[in-house]
């Protein structure tokens, strides 16, 4: 594979062309300064490095930021080449030579030895692969080269003082982190079986929960903005199939269990209060103050999942660094039974069960 | 009563079971993330059993979670392996289907629903799409699960069968 040089390029393409170099050598091959996101002044002047799809950003601010290239690219990205890193050190430059020449290339920086995408098998001795290797180091070393001056030219940036003042960025100290993957997010809370929030169209119907039970689905109504309908569908015919209730809180997650359905906001309903919690009860026999009911959690609770079952319903809330999780056994008004936290190590979470 | 230890990433009901998984630790370099599970009697506040879900694949994460209709808690990650957990299997993370051998192209997946009597209820999707659309009921497919074990074993494989939950 081949680098093919075109004076002229998208963003985007120059961009992939780099990615592409940055994957391939599994570090950063050069510096750039990238300018992202230009409404915000201080995510400027930036080291990145690149995880496949994902930008990993170095702020001058300090900040640490993880992209996904489909938000960067190409409309609010601005990248020029302020210096290109030799990918390699000149060590094994020399030993390429000595690949080409059949030698062994047991000297190779042990950085370089592995190119990202090609696993080795550790049970074989594979002396065939250094050539590939060889192939490698050569393709990068000429095109980091040829995109840099292509770089310099498609661009017509001026450097000025402050390119050259960040151009003397001390690569040194970043170079260990640099040379790291960064740390893996963890992954979101989620609802199993729902799908998410259409940002392009949140009058989309969506589907808070799908299980033995039956269905939540719920759409923003059409005549009464602030609200939605929500509708259950359950499997079971004899608990009265569907039925469907006008929701003015916002309840964004929802579950379903065998004597009801319990329903949650992610927000706080005010800035004194936190999450809302609507309590839906299929049976329709006895006083009405038993069939349905609602709550609202503590100021700064979010809701971050729920669900219910026979006798109980559950809230699992963010609270700083605590996480709570409310069971009821579905009546009306909630007392709290006990609350159990270690207040030892402020990184322990703790359930509280309210009965 | 009891301490978890991270943030939570989902919760999951059926019957008096209660089941939350959440994070353990933060994610290895090659993305697995560390998830813990506490499953619990809802009514009484007791929990049942604690552990780790062993299940996530290397370099995946969790996308789903639920009970059995014999109340075994089942998780599927995003390489599509489902697995059980169960005291038939003294609490351990046993694979029952490999949805990732089911598909016919790449772009296909299966999205889950629940688990009722050795069958894994899902909805089919084509064309690389993550979730199904809502505005229409989608169809839905069910799978019979057994063990995925290596080729050439088929004829013998052990076909799955509904692990009986004791007691509950």
């Amino acid at each position: 594979m081949k680098f093919v040089s075109q004076q002229e390029r998208s963003h985007k393409n120059l961009f992939n062309d780099f990615a592409f170099l940055l994957f391939k050598a599994s570090k950063p091959v050069g510096r750039f300064k990238c300018e992202i996101l230009p409404s915000s002044e201080t995510e400027r002047a930036i080291h990145f490095t690149l995880d496949k799809d994902i930008l990993c950003v170095l702020t001058n601010s300090g900040n640490f930021k993880r992209i996904p290239l489909k938000t960067v690219l190409p409309a609010n990205a601005n990248i020029s080449l302020i210096e290109t890193q030799p990918p390699m050190p000149k060590r094994r430059l020399n030993s390429k030579v000595k690949a080409q020449g059949g030698d062994d290339v047991l000297d190779f920086d042990a950085m370089n030895q592995n190119p990202v995408g090609k696993s080795k098998n550790m049970f074989v001795d594979d002396d065939a692969d250094s050539d590939d290797e060889a192939e490698d180091a050569s393709f990068i070393d000429e095109s980091a080269t040829g995109v840099k001056d292509e770089f310099r030219a498609g661009f017509d940036k001026s450097f000025d003082d402050e390119d050259e003042k960040s151009s003397t960025f001390d690569v040194s100290k970043y170079s260990s982190f640099l040379r790291q993957p960064p740390p893996e997010p963890p992954q979101e809370a989620f609802a199993p079986s729902s799908t998410p929030v259409n940002m392009e169209q949140p009058n989309m119907r969506r589907i808070l929960c799908w299980n033995h039970i039956g269905v939540i689905t719920s759409r923003r109504d059409e005549v009464h903005e602030e609200q939605n309908v929500v509708d259950i569908n359950l499997n079971d015919a004899t608990l009265g199939g569907t039925r469907h209730f006008m929701d003015s809180f916002g309840l964004d997650q929802g579950s379903l269990g065998e004597d009801g359905a319990i329903f949650a906001t992610y927000n706080g309903v005010s800035d004194f209060e936190g999450s809302k919690v609507f309590f839906y009860r299929f049976d329709t026999i006895g006083p009405v103050k038993r069939k349905d009911w609602s709550a609202t959690l503590p100021a700064g609770e979010n809701a971050l999942g729920c669900a219910c079952g026979e006798g109980w319903a559950a809230v699992v809330t963010r609270y700083a660094n605590f996480m709570t999780l409310y069971i009821t056994l579905g009546l009306r008004e909630m007392t709290y039974f006990f609350v159990v936290y270690n207040s030892s190590t402020l990184q322990s979470k703790i359930f509280a069960i309210v009965y | 009563m009891v301490c978890i230890k991270g943030d939570p990433v989902t919760i999951v009901g059926r019957g008096r079971l209660v089941a939350i998984i959440f994070h353990e630790a933060l994610p290895l370099a090659d993305k697995t993330q560390r998830l813990g599970y506490i499953l619990m009697d809802a009514v009484e506040g007791t929990a049942i059993v604690t552990g780790s879900v062993a299940a996530v694949q290397k370099g995946h994460k969790l996308t789903w979670a639920g009970f059995s209709n014999d109340h075994s808690l089942a998780v599927m990650d995003s390489l599509g392996l489902v697995s059980v957990l169960s005291s038939a299997s003294k609490w351990q993370w046993v694979p029952v289907l490999d949805t990732l051998g089911k598909k016919k192209s790449s772009e296909d997946s299966f999205w889950p629903i629940s688990i009722m009597h050795g069958n894994f209820v899902c909805v089919p999707l084509k064309g690389g799409h993550e979730h199904p659309d809502a505005t229409r009921r989608p169809i839905t497919t069910s799978l019979e699960m057994h063990i995925p074990l290596a080729q050439g074993m088929k004829k013998t494989c052990v076909h799955f069968v509904s692990l009986h939950h004791s007691s509950i």
